[in-house]
C-alpha cells in the first residue's frame, strides 16, 4: 500500500475511533436519561469496528453483532439510525444504499448468515468478501464452527471478526473456552490474524491483510486481544463478578489515546486529528437531537412488512 | 418442459426442482446426500449431472447453520433449497427461520429479502428407525413470516415447490414420504401463480366436512369412500398451504354441511388443527350443528416402527368420528 492510502486508511480508522467513542459517550447518557434502551459500549475495543469499517471496501458486506456502532458508521449508516435502533424504532433500521446487514442480536447467528453471502460473492467472481462480526464467546457457538469448515471446504471469501475481550458477559474466557480462538479456527480449516489492541494501527493494517487472505484463498479469522474498559451493556454490572484491581488495571488501558499517539508519531498532525473528532462530535451531537426530536411511527408500521402472500382470513374485530 | 405426464410424488418433486432450477440459474439445492446420491429418497436423481456441483451442493451434517447459509445466499440474490434429510432434523433450524429466515424482511424495512425455501420428507408409515417419522408442522405453523406448505398429491408437491422456490419469502415443504411412491397421477409441469396452492377435494358431500393434510388423505379418502356406502356424504378437503392460511374454503364448506372433523397425524395439544378449529369457531360457529372434533396421532413419540400404525390416524377412526356427529347432532 502506498504511504498515502495508509495514511488515508489509518485516517478513515482514527474517524471511526471517535465515532465508537462519541456515540458510545452520547448512547449512554441518552440512556441513562430513559431515551435510549439498553446500549453495549465498545470501551477498550473501539479499534475493532473502527479497523473493520476502515479496511473494509465499500462494495464488500459487513454483518454485525450488536457492538458494531463505529464500523456502520465509517460505512454511512446515518448515527440518527445507529441511535433510533437502540431507541426502540425500527425506522433505525432504514438504510437506504446500505448493503450492510441489520444489527443480529443473537449471538453468532451472523455467521452463518456470512457464510452463504460468501457463497454469493464466490459465485459473483468479484473478489468482494463478507466480513462477519462476533466475540470471544460467540466462538463457542455452532455457527463458528460449521460455518468456517464449509467455507474452508469451497474457500470462499470470508472473515469472521473476533473481538476477544475474555469475556462473555460475567463468564472469563478460561471458563468458556478450552483453546485459543486462533486455535480453533485453524481446527475447522481458516486461517488466523491474531494482533492485539494495544497496537491500533497494526490491527488496522492486519484487518486489510486478513481481507486480502480472504478475497484470495478462503476464509480468514481476525482476532483481535481487547479488553473491555466498560460493561457488556448498559444493563450490565462487572463489579458482581470482575475482581477490582482487574477492573481498575483495565481501566488504564486507553485505545484512543494509544492510536493518537501512534498517528503523531506517524507524523499526522494533532489538528488533523482533533478536526475530525469534532467533526465527528458535531454530527453525534446533532443525531442526539434529532433522535429527541423524532415523533413516533403509527404502532402499524412497526409490525411490518413480513410477507407479500396474506392469511385469506382475519380475526374477528 | 410444459404438458402433463404420469409422475410419482416423488417424481414431481424431482421435477419441480429441475423446472425451477432450469427457469432460474439463480436456484440451487443444497443438503446432505442430494448431489452423488440423487437424494436418499431419489429426490434429486439426476439433478448433479444436469445442474453441476455449484448448483447441487453436498453439504457436511450441519442441520443448525445450514438454515443460516441459506438465508445469507438468498438475501445476497440467490434462491437456494435446502433440504433436510427428514424433518425430525429440521429442529436445529428453528433459530434460523424463527430469528432470521421470518425476520430479516421486516428487521430490513423490506430492503433484505429472503427467498429461502427449506424442504423436508415427513410423517411416518415407512418403517423408518426412531426420529424419521415426525410430523413437525405446527412447531413451523406457528412463526409468522413463514410459509408452510404440506403437498398430499403429485400435482399439489409439484405446485408447491414451484410456488414456494417462486416466493420472494421463506417457505417450509413438507413432503409425506409415505405417499413419495404411491400411485402415479398426470401431472401439469405449470409455472406457479402469485398465490399458493390451495385446498385440494378429495371427496363432494353435503353431511360433514373433514379437514386434513399429508398422508393422512388416504386414510380420510377410505373413511370418505366407508360412509358413502352408510349413505353419510363427506366434503374432503386437504390442506395443501397450512400457512399463510387458506381456510376459506373450509368455513364455506363448514356453512354447508354444519359439522367439521379435522384428522392429523401429528400429536394433538397445539397441533395446526387447533388452528383450524378456532378459526372455525371464530368466524362460522353459527353454522355449526355440532362440536368440531380433531383425529390425531396421540400426545406422545411416533412409536416405533412395529407399533407406528398406532399413532397414524385409521380410517375407522375417522369415520367413526363423523359416524358420532351425524348420529348425536342430526339436524
Amino acid at each position: 500500500m502506498s504511504q498515502t492510502a495508509d495514511t488515508d486508511l489509518l485516517l478513515r480508522a482514527w474517524r471511526g475511533v471517535c465515532y465508537a467513542v462519541r456515540i458510545d459517550r452520547r448512547a449512554v447518557s441518552l440512556q441513562r436519561l430513559g431515551k435510549l434502551g439498553t446500549y453495549a459500549e465498545c470501551g477498550g475495543q473501539e479499534i475493532v469496528p473502527a479497523a473493520v469499517g476502515a479496511a473494509m471496501a465499500p462494495d464488500d458486506v459487513l454483518l454485525p453483532a450488536y457492538r458494531e456502532s463505529a464500523a456502520l458508521a465509517l460505512r454511512g449508516v446515518p448515527v440518527l439510525s445507529i441511535l433510533a435502533y437502540w431507541g426502540g424504532d425500527l425506522r433505525g433500521l432504514d438504510w437506504p444504499g446500505s448493503i450492510d446487514w441489520p444489527w443480529c442480536v443473537p449471538i453468532g447467528t451472523n455467521l452463518a448468515h456470512a457464510v452463504g453471502v460468501a457463497w454469493t460473492l464466490a459465485r459473483e467472481g468479484r473478489g468482494r468478501v463478507a466480513v462477519a462480526c462476533t466475540g470471544d464467546g460467540g466462538v463457542n457457538r455452532g455457527e463458528f464452527h460449521e460455518g468456517l469448515n464449509f467455507a474452508a471446504i469451497h474457500r470462499l471469501p470470508l472473515v469472521y471478526v473476533v473481538n476477544d475481550n475474555g469475556w462473555a458477559i460475567s463468564t472469563p474466557r478460561e471458563r468458556h473456552s478450552a483453546r485459543s480462538v486462533a486455535s480453533r479456527a485453524e481446527g475447522e480449516g481458516a486461517r488466523s490474524f491474531v494482533l492485539d489492541a494495544s497496537d491500533p494501527c497494526r490491527v488496522v493494517r492486519g484487518v486489510v491483510s486478513a481481507l486480502d487472505a480472504a478475497r484470495r484463498e478462503g476464509p480468514v479469522v481476525v482476532v483481535v486481544r481487547t479488553r473491555r474498559t466498560t460493561p457488556h451493556t448498559t444493563t450490565d454490572d462487572p463489579r458482581r463478578y470482575r475482581d477490582p484491581d482487574d477492573l481498575r488495571r483495565d481501566r488504564e488501558w486507553n485505545i484512543p489515546e494509544r492510536m493518537r499517539a501512534q498517528l503523531l508519531e506517524h507524523g499526522i498532525a494533532a489538528e488533523v486529528l482533533d478536526r475530525i473528532d469534532a467533526e465527528v462530535a458535531k454530527e453525534v451531537a446533532e443525531a442526539a437531537e434529532a433522535w429527541l426530536a423524532m415523533p413516533p411511527m403509527d404502532p402499524e408500521e412497526a409490525f411490518g412488512p413480513l410477507i407479500d402472500v396474506v392469511e385469506d382470513t382475519e380475526a374477528p374485530a | 418442459m410444459s404438458g402433463v405426464r404420469e409422475l410419482r410424488m416423488v417424481e414431481a418433486v424431482r421435477e419441480a426442482l429441475r423446472d425451477a432450477m432450469r427457469e432460474d440459474e439463480r436456484v440451487l439445492l443444497l443438503g446432505q446426500d442430494v448431489g452423488r446420491n440423487g437424494g436418499v429418497f431419489r429426490a434429486t436423481e439426476g439433478l448433479l449431472d444436469e445442474f453441476g456441483p455449484q448448483r447441487v451442493v453436498d453439504v457436511p451434517i450441519s442441520e443448525a447453520s445450514m438454515a443460516g447459509w441459506g438465508v445469507g445466499m438468498a438475501a445476497s440474490g440467490l434462491r437456494p433449497v435446502v433440504e433436510y434429510q427428514f424433518s425430525g432434523f429440521m429442529y436445529p433450524a428453528l433459530d434460523q427461520v424463527v430469528d432470521h429466515a421470518a425476520r430479516l424482511r421486516w428487521r430490513s424495512r423490506g430492503r433484505l429479502r429472503v427467498p429461502l425455501v427449506l424442504r423436508a420428507p415427513c410423517g411416518a408409515g415407512v418403517h423408518a428407525p426412531e426420529n424419521h417419522s415426525e410430523a413437525p408442522e405446527a412447531y413451523w405453523a406457528h412463526v409468522p413470516g413463514f410459509a408452510v406448505l404440506v403437498p398430499c398429491t403429485p400435482q399439489s408437491a409439484y405446485d408447491a415447490l414451484r410456488w414456494a422456490i417462486s416466493s420472494d419469502d421463506p417457505a417450509l415443504v413438507l413432503e409425506p414420504k409415505r405417499l413419495y411412491r404411491a400411485d402415479p397421477e398426470p401431472v401439469e409441469r405449470r409455472p406457479p401463480g402469485a398465490e399458493p396452492p390451495g385446498p385440494v377435494v378429495l371427496h363432494e358431500g353435503d353431511d360433514a366436512t373433514v379437514v386434513t393434510w399429508g398422508a393422512s388423505v388416504v386414510e380420510c379418502g377410505e373413511a370418505a369412500r366407508v360412509l358413502a356406502r352408510e349413505g353419510i356424504r363427506v366434503h374432503l378437503l386437504a390442506l395443501v398451504t397450512l400457512r399463510p392460511r387458506r381456510l376459506r374454503p373450509v368455513l364455506e364448506s363448514v356453512r354447508r354441511t354444519g359439522r367439521l372433523v379435522i384428522v392429523h397425524e401429528a400429536c394433538r395439544t397445539g397441533g395446526f388443527g387447533a388452528e383450524v378449529a378456532a378459526t372455525v369457531a371464530e368466524l362460522a360457529a353459527e353454522w355449526l350443528a355440532a362440536p368440531v372434533r380433531r383425529v390425531t396421532g396421540r400426545d406422545a413419540p411416533v412409536p416405533l416402527p412395529r407399533h407406528e400404525w398406532a399413532q397414524i390416524p385409521s380410517a375407522e377412526r375417522i369415520a367413526s368420528a363423523v359416524r358420532t356427529l351425524v348420529r348425536e347432532w342430526p339436524e
